[in-house]
């Protein structure tokens, strides 16, 4: 029983000169749970989109072929029919959201539905308790945080209970707990109720192992249509951009095909005997420590950013920052990570002069560039070429895209355009703070803006990103700070904090255990190597003590 | 049968004839949203304006309206315009002629549009809009003519009446050409913008499918 079918769609936007969905004929059954995987802009928000009949009735342009949801062909229903079979989730929750209380989002469907007021109540707990927002009910939906509003945007997806869900990059904004959860709770809904899931993504490794069947997209066409194993094994072939961080240090020790999650590529290094010793859980020394007056007064010439004993409270009496003391010198790469509603954005606000301090100090040397976490805010002209000189569009690589309109751009050229948009002014900026970054880039994105940001330190700027991405921290940044509740509750090298941890921890960490503190998959295949060597030393009778070598080899 | 009475009938046709256009066009609800939003647009700017006599974007926000989306949301939005402003200003006999009065300006706009394929500079919109309120005014100034001037009417009450008038139409009609010279051409692109987003070509896929797999692809 199909409960997605697209016949033959080939769709273009308005203006565009390319197809963004070409010839694409795709069933989804009832009860799968699909994952799409494709670069930035091969189409997978477009296909969501077609899903859902949004595209092309609000989008314009020329659609060719047939698309059916639950029975329903979206050139005969329009978006709202097919809302009542098909529940959808966009990249940007806050354009998503229309009531004014959390309640009132998630009964509007409902309403829309003509439900009796018990009906909306009991649906509106229901779904409320499924994804743990019942303590949000009451509260404004402007209010939320990113995390937060995600998943009341998913709950107002869900209350109708809908045949399939349509998921467009839905962990984007979570951190790392809330984003498995989310996955999970997925699962969940797909295997009790046999509610088809499909979900576009760029970070598969969250969604991988949850998949039964995983869909790759390139120009518009479908590259790709197996189970996950059967994906990562063409990815490694024609698309080594989507591997997975595991998949990738898979490969690179030789192990075929490829395991799929974290668990059974464990099992499989330690049948090779690859798996070194777990790292000791003896906590490390990752503490944010007060300096000493010393050296404070030392950090306090020259710093780039420094901020002392600030605390932010609103007015009723809620604080978010509780005391941080941080020195950012320039040139300084530094990742923020910490849980939804830690306080890593006010802290953001805060250095860039949006919000003020209630006590304490900021000094900041110069101009702060701040990206906030919604690049659509930053995008004003009706061209891309109007909203930055030519120079910064050239590197932002956009200059193709000169002539679109702003709002046209994927996710992901979004974000870049907004970030070139901050950067280009004259006067470099003495600190430049990026929040959430690579929502909606795919990984050659995520490694540019690795790039960027290291360019950017480079030419003296202190760089600080927060983020829920511990591989774009691994690449990019030299010193982590974790932060819960207001407070700074680490600050120190990412293979401390990454290497240690398990939800602030890379792909590679976790399936090694945090042995040697590697973090990317080629660290980790050096470590493996390392091991791989030494017990071969020991089958030889040789005595080599290979553990305290091993992670000072894997990081040379 | 007595003039006010003729002209109401008339008034009456005219506007039930227009939403009847509009209502059959059978809009999407993308497009009942814009010109609900455009007709509060062009009201909130009538009332913004009230202290200034005669100084008002409306008409522009019509004949723009019009122009961008075509005949019949552009008289949607001028008449519903001129009904809701009213709420402020006050409902009187004075309702439906402005109604149809604007309701004219926006079709005449999408008149323009048609002959000009919606590409106009700056300077002819602005001489447009300058046109559509002087006509505008013409027209509210014949109805008062019509409702009031009693037994004796006669082509002297209104050229009196227009000559009482000009300095308010001399207003008019230079803010309507300074309004339009500001935000004409942005207007127009905005709307265009969302119009083009609602225009879609349905077709059926092409016959004969090609296969050309330029990545080699897994298929289950």
């Amino acid at each position: 029983m199909t409960v997605l079918a697209f016949e033959r769609v080939s769709y273009r936007y308005p203006g565009a000169d390319r197809l963004a969905l070409d010839d694409l004929s795709l069933t989804i059954g009832e009860g799968e749970f699909c994952v799409l995987a494709g670069l930035s802009a091969s189409g997978k928000s477009t296909l969501l989109g077609a899903a859902c009949g949004i595209v092309p009735r609000l989008h314009g342009g020329e659609f060719a072929g047939r698309v059916t949801v639950g029975g329903l062909d979206t050139r005969d229903h329009g978006p709202g029919a097919v809302a009542a079979v098909a529940g959808v989730l966009f990249q940007d929750p806050e354009t998503q959201t229309v009531m004014s209380t959390v309640r009132a989002e998630l009964a509007f469907p409902l309403e829309n539905r003509g439900w009796n007021g018990a009906a909306i109540a009991r649906g509106v707990e229901e779904a409320a308790l499924a994804l743990g927002i019942e303590d949000l009910l009451e509260r404004a939906t402007h209010e939320l945080s990113g995390g937060e509003l995600q998943r009341v945007a998913l709950g107002a997806a869900l209350v109708g209970r809908p045949r399939v869900v349509l998921l467009d990059e839905p962990t984007s904004q979570l951190d790392p707990v809330a984003g498995d959860e989310l996955i999970w709770l997925l699962r969940r809904l797909n295997e009790e109720w046999g509610m088809a899931v499909v979900l576009a993504e760029h970070r598969l490794e969250r969604c991988l192992a949850a998949a039964d069947r995983v869909i790759a997209l390139d120009e518009g066409r479908v590259v790709c249509d197996a189970d996950p194993a059967g994906f990562l094994g063409w990815a490694k072939t024609y698309a080594p951009l989507l591997q997975t961080p595991a998949a990738r240090l898979a490969a690179a020790v030789g192990i075929e095909p490829a395991p799929v999650g974290v668990k059974r590529t464990r099992a499989a290094l330690r049948e090779r005997g690859l798996l070194p010793p777990r790292a000791a859980v003896d906590g490390g020394d990752t503490a944010a420590r007060r300096p000493r007056r010393s050296e404070r007064r030392a950090a306090s010439t020259g710093a780039a950013l420094e901020l002392r004993g600030a605390w932010f409270e609103w007015p009723d009496g809620r604080a978010t920052l509780r005391g941080v003391d941080l020195v950012l010198r320039p040139g300084e790469r530094v990742a923020l990570m910490g849980r939804n509603g830690a306080g890593k954005s006010t802290l953001l606000r805060c250095a860039a002069g949006l919000a003020k301090l209630t006590r304490g100090r900021i000094a900041c040397s110069g101009r702060a560039a701040l990206l906030l976490q919604h690049p659509a805010d930053y995008l004003l002209a009706d061209r891309v070429g109007d909203e930055v000189s030519a120079a910064g569009l050239a590197t932002a690589g956009l200059s193709a895209l000169a002539d679109r309109h702003p709002h046209d751009l994927s996710g992901g050229e979004r974000q870049r355009l907004a970030l070139a948009v901050v950067l280009d002014a004259p006067e470099p900026p003495a600190v430049v703070l990026l929040d959430e970054p690579t929502r909606g880039m795919d990984r050659s994105a995520r490694e540019e803006l690795g790039r960027q940001v290291r360019e950017l330190a480079a030419a003296g700027a202190a760089v600080l990103v927060t983020t829920h991405d511990p591989e774009l921290v691994a690449t990019c940044a030299e010193r982590v700070l974790l932060m819960a509740e207001g407070r700074l509750i680490a600050d120190a090298p990412p293979a401390d904090v990454l290497g240690g941890g398990w939800y602030f921890a890379t792909e590679t960490a976790r399936v090694l255990g945090g042995a040697g503190g590697a973090l990317l998959p080629e660290e980790g295949a050096a470590l493996c190597d390392v091991v791989q060597r030494s017990s071969l030393a020991m089958t030889g009778e040789r005595n080599l003590n290979p553990e305290p070598a091993a992670g000072a080899e894997a990081r040379a | 049968m007595s003039w006010q009475l003729a002209s109401l009938l008339v008034l009456a046709l005219a506007l039930g004839g227009g939403f009847a256009w509009y209502e059959r066009s059978r809009p999407p609800a993308e497009m009942l949203a814009v010109v609900a939003t455009l007709a509060g647009l062009a009201a909130v700017g009538r009332i913004a304006f009230a202290p200034v006599p005669s100084i008002k974007p409306t008409t522009d926000i019509v004949l723009l309206s019009g122009f961008a989306l075509g005949g019949a949301p552009g008289f949607a939005v001028g008449a519903v315009g001129a009904l809701t402003s009213n709420m402020f200003f006050g409902q009187g006999p004075w309702t439906p002629w402005q109604m149809l009065g604007w309701g004219l300006v926006g079709l005449g706009g999408a008149a323009l549009g048609r002959v000009t394929r919606r590409r106009a500079p700056r300077w002819a919109l602005a001489i447009a809009c300058g046109f559509a309120g002087f006509a505008f005014l013409t027209f509210i100034d014949a109805s008062t003519w019509i409702m009031y001037s009693g037994a004796e009417r006669s082509w002297a009450q209104f050229v009196a009446l227009k000559t009482t008038a000009a300095p308010f139409d001399v207003a008019q009609v230079v803010g309507n050409v300074v309004f339009a010279l500001a935000f004409g051409p942005g207007f127009v692109r905005a709307l265009l913008r969302f119009r083009t987003r609602l225009e879609v070509r349905w077709s059926e896929p092409p016959p004969a499918p090609v296969v050309v797999a330029p990545v080699p692809s897994v298929t289950r």
